[in-house]
């Protein structure tokens, strides 16, 4: 049994600390996906209470068939595609400068960077969602096709298709198009 | 024929341009990118992709985030079960609990054959004890946590 394992079933047993344990442990990896899926911190935040709420009240039904983790990001993604589902207002984008600390370079070389970043943070935040979850997941959260195909509940052949189209489409939107 | 045969591929080159494969698919990959100019257009291209994608920096955690998300959170399951104040009070009492497993353990007599924690509390000690620090900041800035 594993850590995981451990704290769950102790949780279940009645120990509230054992989530308390779950979610330091877990809180910077969802944060850090739903800030990349959402595209900004404001919404990050909410979002990241509202995936250990629902964690917190549906743990007592994990029935453990997939592993804590990937239970608990198939929770951040939906909450993420439900929250995009349901905005009435325009997305709203950070700007890098609220992303990362200024690389260390000139100003005119920091610039140019800084429109890479942009560029790429709004092409990402235009794919479609289960795309955008398939890309940032892999990418950005070093998963496995298969840990991500039990986080989108689909095959791992489906998950690379997604990214196969994603890809296509960010090439599209940042360089040259793949021709066929 | 050959668009069934570079369809073999495409699955090939996703997983090679978004993380490491096995050295056997590598090799398979580079024989066929070799004598196939699309498909190698194809990964060039999705390899520049990748690589821009991978420039952007991991976002910043504004500080003080993880300490407003668990007072957050303390008030979101408020009233279930105890909710997250109870687990904070037993992340309180761990901790003690831990104090005085160490004082314990640095006794020059320790006392033998004596389970005084059970290991599933053992193995949470380290991260109540970040906790009750974090409860005990917010019980010091607010009177009450949110």
């Amino acid at each position: 049994m594993d850590e995981d394992e451990r704290l769950v079933r102790a949780f279940r047993g009645g120990e509230e600390s054992a989530f308390a344990a779950l979610v330091i442990k877990y809180r910077e990896p969802v944060y850090r996906f739903v800030r990349r899926m959402t595209g900004n911190h404001e919404d990050a935040s909410d979002l990241t209470q509202e995936v250990f709420v629902r964690a917190y009240r549906s743990l007592r039904q994990f029935q453990g068939r997939c592993r804590f983790k990937t239970w608990l990001l198939r929770i951040a993604t939906n909450a993420c595609l439900d929250h995009r589902a349901r905005r009435r207002e325009p997305l709203t984008l950070e700007a890098v400068e609220e992303l990362a600390a200024p690389p260390e370079h000139g100003p005119e070389v920091v610039a140019e960077l800084r429109e890479r970043w942009q560029e790429v943070w709004e092409a990402v935040q235009a794919l479609p969602g289960r795309q955008r979850a398939a890309v940032v997941l892999r990418l950005y959260g070093g998963y496995t096709y298969g840990e991500i195909a039990e986080i989108l509940d689909c095959s791992e052949g489906t998950v690379k298709a997604s990214v196969f189209a994603a890809l296509r489409k960010l090439r599209a939107r940042l360089g040259a198009p793949v021709k066929d | 024929m050959q668009e069934t045969h570079c369809q073999r591929y495409q699955d090939r080159i996703v997983e090679a341009v978004t993380g490491p494969v096995p050295a056997e698919v590598m090799e398979e990959l580079h024989a066929h990118l070799s004598g196939c100019p699309r498909c190698r257009a194809q990964w060039e291209a999705f390899s520049e992709v990748v690589a821009r994608l991978r420039e952007v920096p991991e976002p910043r955690v504004p500080p003080g985030f993880w300490e407003e998300l668990d007072r957050r959170l303390q008030g979101a399951t408020r009233g279930r079960r105890g909710g997250w104040q109870a687990a904070a009070r037993a992340a309180g009492l761990a901790a003690l609990v831990a104090f005085g497993v160490l004082s314990l353990a640095s006794s020059p007599h320790p006392p033998q054959d004596t389970q005084v924690v059970s290991p599933s509390v053992q193995a949470l000690l380290p991260q109540v004890a970040e906790l009750a620090r974090v409860w005990g900041a917010a019980m010091d800035a607010k009177g009450e946590p949110r």
